[in-house]
This record gives C-alpha cells, sequence and structure tokens, in this order.
C-alpha cells in the first residue's frame, strides 16, 4: 500500500510541478486557431536542452546560462483568424491564480478601445526573481508564457537579437509593485 | 582357438552380390541428384565451423554483442532528436517571450510619451 503511495505521489509530480496551471480550455482554442504553439518544457526536458546548446558559442552559451537553474518554461499562443474566438474566462483562469502572494504586476496595459492587453507579472523572494508571467491578449492573438525558476531579466533582455528573440531594452531599475486590483 | 577362427571365418565369409546390384548403382549415378541435397550441403559446410563449442560460444557473444551496440545508437539516436527538439523549443519560447515583453514595455512607453504629450501641452495653454 506505502508502495503504491509512493508510485501515486511519484507518478503525480509532473502535474503539480507547474505552478501557475494554463486551464484546460486553452487547449481546445489550438482547433479554432489558425496559428497556435505549445511548448511544454519541465526541468528535466530543460536540462536535456541545456546539453544539446554549445558553450562554445556565445550566443548559446547565454541561453544555457539563463535556463540553467530554470523549473520549466510553459507557452501557449494562438493565433485566430477572426475576434471573439476565446473568452475572457480563459484568461481570467490564469490571472487568478497570479493574485497568490509572492506574485506582482509589473506592467499592466489595457486599451479598451483596441482590445489590447499585454500584463508582466514577476514572482520574487528573497534570492530575486523566481518567476515570470507574460498574458497578452488581443483581439485575435492570446500569449501566455510562464517561467518557472529563478531568471536574470538581465540575461533575458541580453538574448534580444540573437536566435530571433528581438531587441528589448527593459528598465532594468523597476522595482515590483504589488499586483493592483482590477 | 579353433572355435574363433570359425566364428571369424564365418563372419568374413566371401558373399557375392544380388543379381541386380550392379545395375542399381548405374542407376543411381545416373539419375540427377536432388538439389535440396546440394543447399543442405551448402548449409552444412556454413555451420561447419560452429561445430567448435568455442566458436558456437564467440558467434552468440558477437550477437549479443551487436544486439546491445545496436540498441544502444538507437536510444542514442531518439535521446538527440529530443535534445535537439527541447533545444529548438527553448529558443522558440524564449522568442515569444522576448516578443511579448517588447510589445509591453512599447506600449507602457507608449502612454509615457502620450501623457508627457498632454502635459507639455496643458503647459503651453496655461503659459
Amino acid at each position: 500500500m506505502k508502495r503504491l503511495i509512493a508510485y501515486f505521489l511519484i507518478g503525480s509530480v509532473p502535474f503539480f510541478a507547474q505552478e501557475i496551471k494554463f486551464p484546460a480550455s486553452l487547449d481546445k482554442l489550438a482547433a479554432k486557431a489558425v496559428e497556435s504553439v505549445d511548448v511544454t518544457l519541465d526541468s528535466s526536458m530543460l536540462k536535456l536542452a541545456g546539453k544539446f546548446l554549445s558553450g562554445d558559442d556565445p550566443d548559446s552559451a547565454k541561453v544555457k546560462k539563463l535556463i540553467a537553474g530554470l523549473k520549466g518554461i510553459y507557452v501557449k499562443s494562438f493565433e485566430f483568424s477572426k475576434e471573439g474566438e476565446y473568452s475572457e474566462a480563459d484568461v481570467e483562469a490564469v490571472r487568478s491564480q497570479l493574485k497568490a502572494p509572492g506574485w506582482s504586476r509589473i506592467v499592466g496595459v489595457r486599451s479598451k478601445r483596441q482590445g489590447d492587453n499585454a500584463e508582466v507579472y514577476i514572482k520574487s523572494d528573497s534570492n530575486g526573481i523566481v518567476g515570470l508571467t507574460i498574458v497578452a491578449a488581443e483581439p485575435k492573438e492570446l500569449t501566455l508564457v510562464n517561467i518557472d525558476g529563478p531568471i536574470d531579466l538581465d540575461q533575458l533582455t541580453d538574448l534580444g537579437g540573437h536566435f530571433g528573440v528581438p531587441k528589448m531594452d527593459l528598465d532594468r531599475s523597476a522595482k515590483p509593485k504589488k499586483a493592483e486590483p482590477k | 582357438m579353433s572355435r574363433l577362427d570359425d566364428a571369424l571365418r564365418e563372419a568374413l565369409r566371401r558373399e557375392e552380390p544380388a543379381a541386380d546390384f550392379t545395375a542399381r548403382v548405374l542407376a543411381r549415378v545416373a539419375s540427377p541428384r536432388p538439389k535440396v541435397s546440394r543447399r543442405r550441403a551448402l548449409w552444412e559446410t556454413l555451420r561447419l565451423p560452429l561445430r567448435a563449442p568455442k566458436l558456437r560460444w564467440a558467434g552468440a557473444a558477437v550477437l549479443c554483442l551487436v544486439a546491445v551496440f545496436g540498441f544502444q545508437y538507437r536510444r542514442e539516436r531518439q535521446v538527440r532528436a529530443e535534445g535537439e527538439q527541447a533545444r529548438q523549443q527553448v529558443i522558440l519560447a524564449l522568442r515569444i517571450a522576448g516578443a511579448k515583453l517588447q510589445v509591453a514595455q512599447a506600449k507602457v512607453d507608449a502612454l509615457h510619451s502620450s501623457k508627457a504629450a498632454t502635459v507639455r501641452e496643458r503647459a503651453k495653454e496655461d503659459q
């Protein structure tokens, strides 16, 4: 019996490992989307990916360093042919998890006129940033990114211009603010 | 002694072949050899070295090694393919994350610049 419980606990680790869980309803959106991206990389897959990133190439070395301590990277991105294909509830299911202690919204832009929303949340503790979540909701596009683990924003910014990662000019001095009530 | 002599003589006494013996031998020689017997002979020739026990064990060991290395090679290829896919997924994820961070940053910048412009306009109006 004890062994059975142990097997259950070990087997269920991947389901509980991801701190921010994307709702199952998002998987159904892939059928409606003209283009969809689903990236699920847990720590073991990140370690494997790290082995295939050359330490000799400076750009690959940067990515290798960036993902070294991460627990997971999860991305869901959908592009639709027309508006209204996803519901606000799909996004709200993720936002509600980001109200948990430790999470702060550092960027929150909502345009009622254009219907664009861009939110950036970080989770920080005494060691620094230990999680990053991006919620980008546009009328015809929905993107959710969750990076779980210690992440250095400077390192992420440094990747801009390489591997097709756009150049970023993030305000590195910005301090995390408490999540604002919506 | 004479009994032994008699027994030997009896056992080795000359016997004439049957009358059709020569005809049967000639008929057998003239008839074509069955193909199966030649194939079997070839197979037997190939198996001949394996009749020695040491060689049989060596053959089995070689087969085992080939199987182990084959499995290992296949596994390594699979791991390499998974690793390469994971690497590409990491880069794709960082690309998307970077693009969305840039979008957020651009929106913040646009808001700041429009607010600054409004403040400047109001200041001019006040003057």
